[in-house]
């Protein structure tokens, strides 16, 4: 049982050294991507004052909402406040509903979620067979249908097929809602599902048509390794050897696009959820950057920053469980 | 009885053929030698009678093993012979191995599945071959990733994946191009051991005469896809019938006589040990280890107590060398991978700050001398011509980019002139500056970036393994025509290189590192004929060399005494 070899403590020592210093980097960019967020937010047009009373108010009635937005007070005050309420789980407070910003994210998020890592998943299952078969067949028709089958995928815009899709299955044939998601939520578990299954169909071809094309490539420059060709000097046949050689070594340029694809998601829902009117996190974002609801924008444009930076960091420690060369360095 | 044969084997490819009508045949017990440089398609052929050769190549004849031919059956049929009847060794051992499996489970593989073992049976053969090819500790070693094993130790591992399965026939494929010549020499000892051992045929492949001799009883020389001569490698070697084949045989006879062929003393560099003031000409000059009196010549570049340690790393990459470059000298740096060499290269170059010690320019400290004018008076010729010059770039502005850079041209007419001047001057025509790089040999490629480091007129040149990328017939030319250049122009020349040979054909002095250190230096014929470090001895005698009762041969095949190189012309 010759599994890599785990060299002792001081291998583990260095990788928790190495993985402290790398959450450190973590917190470090939190900072940055806290303190961009909220600034550029001050930087761009639009006043929620302005929005919320509409052209025509009076000066004095323009200055008092602003004081009770708060958006009166000196930029370094409220940066300050915005930090402090990071700090402490605290989000602040929507300027419109008054109602806790954390509280109307995790509302969303039994629709983003599930939508999101379904699709994700979806992709991957999808986009590895697919992809290692049209390395494979490269040169035959397969090959070549399954990649223009992923150049269409990828040159389709997503906002496009989600419309012809509900078009086609909710409108012609019937099948699924065109929208909407069940106003008792997951408690009509059924009506949830039907309802997400468009969005995660739609989802789920454009990416998985970008996942195909890394897979494809991460393939190919495998067979073309000389190990590859080791192996089949040996007695292995093409699919056992890829098995054995290609699973590994081509995972590592597959994982940091599944990363950025995780990640991509998220920040997708944003269209996806617009077509199929799903009452997400895409959606909460842009109803609030529409009525200049700062506090809500800056909460979730922070989240989803937040998680894209988790995702960057779950993708380098499997990148070093993958590849132990990695671990040598620091 | 016959394991292996090529019948009339040839292979083509969409734009051409390129290998045609070989004949082999291994029997039981042979040791065939298969020569030819890049190009030859010697390679192809050992891939084809594995069925293996890349997408898009065609086989044609017969590919015989143990009566069947199995050129054009499936795939299927091919696995029953590769690695059980087939074993195979490939010249990369960095890219062989599957970098992410320890390498005991990559031996493991192939003997569970040809010989049926249990996993236990298995790991306890692999053990077994690990420690056959005596690679220390092989129980723990067999849990190592490849990365975590030398150049050596990789292809040892590779030799018992090949062996493994208990082979036939073994298809060594330049198994030791990779590798320095002090582990080739015991990578090529242990392959001879297990032929004798195991009694497998065996076809090594190389393009280095002198190695193939070494192991192989008959020989076949390939040149543009064909066998061009084949016989006893007693009757190739003295009695070479085709021209290629007398060419090979003189070129590697000149190793042979190394010894007796070095360049004779120019100024003295001066010994490492001896710490010198270059700034007070008065003082210096005494050198401690050698008794050479040192010529005149200006220092033009010197290196003191030079250390460079990178960081994570243990030991310094070079360690407290003295390094003096006089004008009109000609020094070989010469060591083993990981000796120092490029580290060193790096910082006479100025591209590298050394952790310790100090670079002078003509006396002054390199921080303090205008980085012009030294890139105008040092140039570089770098090793691999395939990656070093742009390939979307002519010939005629990859020559004059230095021109231009450096500010040296004026104007475009000029900057043309000069272009056609070095490329006349290394032997191309001044018409061929409009064409690019890829539509040249290697060779010529060589001669292009020499010609880029000879516009801006340099006093010193510095050459990093200039014929290290190149084959062995164009080596001969390419060393020429840079001691040519070196004598013509008054070049102070600097030669990086692992190949003993190319240093006492080119340099005076010699300068011997090991794991950073110089271990010896001096005169290049004394180095060579008496060294009198143990390390230079074992590198010296590490070189794979032809018997050396045979004479050197001239063109026609006759004893040629004109054939030692004309000192005279060889240092200033």
């Amino acid at each position: 049982m010759w599994r890599r070899s785990a060299s002792g403590a001081d291998r583990s020592r260095a990788g928790l050294g190495w993985l402290l210093r790398r959450i450190g980097w973590l917190l470090g960019s939190l900072v940055v991507a806290a303190s961009a967020v909220f600034l550029l937010l001050r930087v761009l047009p639009g006043d929620p004052a302005v929005t919320l009373l509409g052209i025509g108010s009076s000066p004095e009635q323009y200055d008092a909402v602003r004081r009770q937005l708060g958006t009166d007070r000196p930029l370094l005050a409220q940066y300050v406040d915005w930090f402090g309420g990071l700090l402490t789980g605290d989000l602040g407070e929507g300027l419109f509903t008054r109602t806790p910003v954390l509280d109307q994210i995790t509302e969303r998020l039994p629709v983003t979620l599930p939508l999101a890592l379904s699709a994700f998943v979806a992709s991957a299952l999808v986009a590895v067979p697919v992809g290692v078969l049209a390395a494979v067949r490269r040169r035959g028709l397969l090959g070549v249908v399954l990649s223009g089958l992923a150049q269409l995928g990828i040159a389709l815009p997503v906002f496009w097929l989600g419309i012809l899709l509900v078009w086609l299955v909710a409108v012609r044939w019937r099948l699924l809602p065109p929208g909407g998601f069940p106003r008792v939520g997951w408690r009509d578990p059924g009506g949830a599902v039907e309802s997400l299954v468009l969005p995660v169909l739609t989802l789920t071809v454009a990416q998985a048509s970008l996942l195909i094309r890394y897979v494809r490539s991460a393939t190919l420059d495998v067979l073309h390794q000389d190990y590859l060709r080791t192996a089949r000097s040996l007695g292995y046949s093409l699919p056992r050897a890829l098995w054995r050689h290609g699973l590994r070594n081509g995972a590592a340029p597959v994982v940091n696009v599944l990363g950025v694809l995780l990640a991509s998601s998220l920040l997708g829902t944003v269209v996806i959820e617009s077509v199929f009117a799903l009452p997400g996190l895409g959606t909460l974002l842009l109803s609030s950057v529409q009525a200049r609801d700062l506090p809500v924008v800056q909460g979730t444009v922070f989240l989803m920053t937040a998680t894209v930076l988790l995702v960057g960091l779950v993708v380098d420690v499997v990148q070093r469980l993958i590849d132990p060369r990695l671990r040598g360095r620091a | 009885m016959t394991i292996l044969a090529a019948e009339d084997l040839s292979v083509s490819a969409p734009d051409g053929t390129l290998v045609s009508g070989v004949n082999l045949r291994l029997d039981a017990g042979d040791r065939v030698g298969l020569i030819g440089e890049s190009g030859s398609g010697k390679s192809l052929t050992a891939l084809a009678l594995l069925g293996l050769l890349p997408d898009g190549m065609r086989a044609s004849g017969r590919v015989v093993v143990d009566g069947r031919d199995l050129l054009g059956r499936p795939d299927r049929e091919w696995r029953r012979v590769r690695g059980r009847t087939l074993g195979v060794v490939f010249q990369e051992p960095l890219t062989a191995l599957d970098p992410l499996m320890p390498v005991g489970r990559q031996l493991t593989g192939p003997l569970r599945m040809h010989h049926g073992l249990n996993r236990a049976d298995a790991e306890a053969e692999a053990v077994r071959w690990l420690a056959r090819v005596h690679l220390p500790d092989p129980a723990r070693l067999a849990r190592a990733l490849p990365h975590q094993l030398s150049g050596g130790q990789r292809q040892r591992v590779a030799i018992a994946m090949a062996l493994a399965c208990r082979p036939r026939v073994l298809i060594a494929d330049e198994p030791t191009t990779a590798l320095d010549v002090t582990v080739q020499a015991q990578v090529l000892e242990l392959l001879g051991e297990l032929v004798a051992q195991t009694g497998v045929a065996l076809l090594f492949i190389s393009h280095d005469l002198p190695v193939v001799a070494g192991l192989a009883r008959d020989l076949v020389v390939m040149r543009h896809g064909r066998v061009v001569e084949s016989g006893s490698v007693d009757d190739v070697l003295r009695r070479p019938r085709s021209g290629y084949a007398r060419r090979l045989v003189r070129s590697a006879l000149a190793v042979t006589r190394l010894a007796g062929q070095a360049v004779p003393a120019g100024p003295e560099p001066t010994a490492a040990a001896a710490p010198e003031r270059p700034a007070e000409p008065g003082s210096a000059d005494q050198p401690k280890q050698t008794a050479q009196p040192t010529a005149a010549g200006d220092l033009i570049l010197t290196g003191q107590h030079l250390t460079r340690r990178y960081p994570g790393r243990p030991a310094p990459a070079l360690d407290d060398v003295d390094v003096n470059i006089r004008a009109g000298t000609s020094l070989g740096i010469v060591g083993e991978s990981g000796a120092g060499k490029s580290t060193l290269l790096r910082l006479l170059l100025g591209v590298d700050r050394p952790t310790s010690g100090q670079v002078r320019f003509a006396g002054q400290p390199l921080d303090r001398v205008d980085a012009r004018d030294f890139r105008r008076q040092v140039q570089v010729v770098f090793q691999d011509p395939r990656s070093s010059l742009d390939p979307r770039m002519s010939v005629a502005s990859i020559i004059a980019e230095p021109l231009r850079s450096l500010r040296l041209a004026p104007n475009r007419e000029e900057r043309a002139r000069r272009v056609a001047e070095v490329l006349t001057a290394v032997g191309l025509h001044p018409d061929d500056g409009r064409r690019y790089p890829h539509e040249f040999s290697g060779g010529q490629r060589q001669r292009i970036a020499i010609a880029r480091a000879l516009a801006p007129r340099p006093r010193l040149l510095l050459a990093d393994e200039p014929v290290g990328a190149l084959d062995v017939s164009v080596r001969q030319q390419i060393v020429d025509l840079l001691r040519e250049l070196v004598d013509r122009y008054g070049l102070t020349l600097v030669l990086v290189s692992h190949d003993l040979a190319v240093v006492s054909q080119l340099c005076a002095q010699v300068m011997v590192l090991r794991d950073g250190r110089v271990v010896e230096s001096g005169a290049t014929d004394r180095v060579l004929t008496e060294p009198a470090d143990a390390y230079t001895r074992m590198l010296l005698s590490a070189v794979p060399r032809l018997p050396s009762d045979l004479e050197p041969l001239s063109d026609d095949g006759r004893v040629d005494p004109g054939r030692d190189v004309p000192a005279s012309t060889l240092v200033r």
